[in-house]
């Protein structure tokens, strides 16, 4: 059996902890209910109709065994979607709950620590990126060619996300915001580019050596 | 990671790792690029593999490599380079000046090979 990946357990527990902590903002502030509303179903719903639709595809795709590794991919893409904005929207949160029971007086805590989860998010995610392979024979690019792609947009998303995360950390909220989006574009600049040249080469395959 | 930390420390994998960055290679290959025997390459390989650094596919009758390695252990391979890690005899990880990286024909020794020899 194939091992289970961290976020097939720690997804249903983060949309549970952010419902909850939707709840108790809700208590401490009725005022802002449509929020706290929001905050609390967002997660639920999206799930429940994420798993609608990959239900409806394997019926319909048939109980194929190649279908089964493509229905437990997807499954799988939701759990760590549903893993990631769970940990964002409880650090958001659980942040603005901590302001307004007074366990901190800063203003701008919430999004501060908001940012810097997205930046550790993007370091983690950019760190894996290398790692996720497609198999040579459905591989529709030169396989040396989506490798290097693949080890630039890992290396920059780690190099911006630490960068997002000491911008957030160190700098005021009105210099945070501009120098973090400046990484952003500067980064994403050369991987798009990459990724286009990428993808205009697609179907110009050099065959792998031979033995 | 325990099993990257073996996977890094001998030479030998780490001029592999070095190899596969350029483009994915056959096993053949690979092994054409060290004076070591074809079992010992294979014993390499399978370190590698069960790091999860590398994954191998049959395409035909060739085996291919292509590197497999996140951000950090990317990093750590260069650090390993650089430091020359290595795993003594007795277990304990050992490190000297930067050592070349071995040449095609280059006599790498390892501690697979000399275990085998």
């Amino acid at each position: 059996m194939t091992p289970r990946h961290l976020s097939y357990h720690l997804a249903p527990v983060l949309v549970l902890l952010t419902a909850l902590a939707a709840a108790g903002n809700w208590y401490l502030r009725p005022d802002r209910a449509t929020a706290w509303a929001i905050g609390m179903l967002t997660l639920p719903v999206l799930w429940v109709v994420a798993s609608l639709l990959l239900r409806t595809q394997r019926r319909r795709a048939g109980k194929d065994l190649p279908d089964n590794a493509a229905h437990e991919r997807r499954s799988q893409g939701i759990r760590l979607g549903m893993t990631v904005a769970g940990t964002i929207m409880l650090t958001s949160l659980g942040a603005q709950g901590l302001g307004t029971l007074g366990v901190t007086s800063d203003p701008d805590l919430s999004r501060r620590s908001t940012m810097i989860v997205m930046g550790a998010l993007l370091m983690f995610m950019g760190n894996a990126m290398p790692k996720m392979l497609t198999p040579l024979s459905v591989l529709q690019c030169d396989g040396s060619r989506t490798q290097a792609f693949q080890r630039l947009a890992g290396w920059t998303w780690v190099g911006v996300g630490l960068g997002w995360c000491l911008a957030w950390i160190a700098l005021p909220v009105h210099l945070a915001r501009p120098v973090s989006v400046a990484m952003m574009v500067a980064g994403t600049g050369p991987v798009v580019v990459q990724g286009i040249r990428l993808w205009r080469s697609k179907g110009r395959t050099a065959p792998p050596a031979q033995a | 990671m325990n099993k990257v930390f073996k996977a890094l420390a001998d030479p030998t994998r780490r001029r592999v790792l070095q190899l596969l960055r350029e483009r994915p290679m056959a096993a053949g290959e690979l092994s054409d690029q060290f004076s070591v025997s074809k079992p010992t390459m294979s014993a390499h390989f399978s370190v590698l593999n069960e790091a999860g650094l590398v994954e191998a596919e049959k395409h035909g009758r060739s085996i291919i490599y292509r590197l497999k390695m996140s951000v950090l252990e990317e990093a750590l391979l260069g650090f390993a380079q650089t430091v020359g890690w290595e795993i003594s005899p007795d277990g304990r990880a050992t490190g000297h000046s930067a050592s070349t990286p071995s040449r095609p024909g280059h006599r790498s020794t390892s501690r697979t090979e000399r275990r085998t020899t």
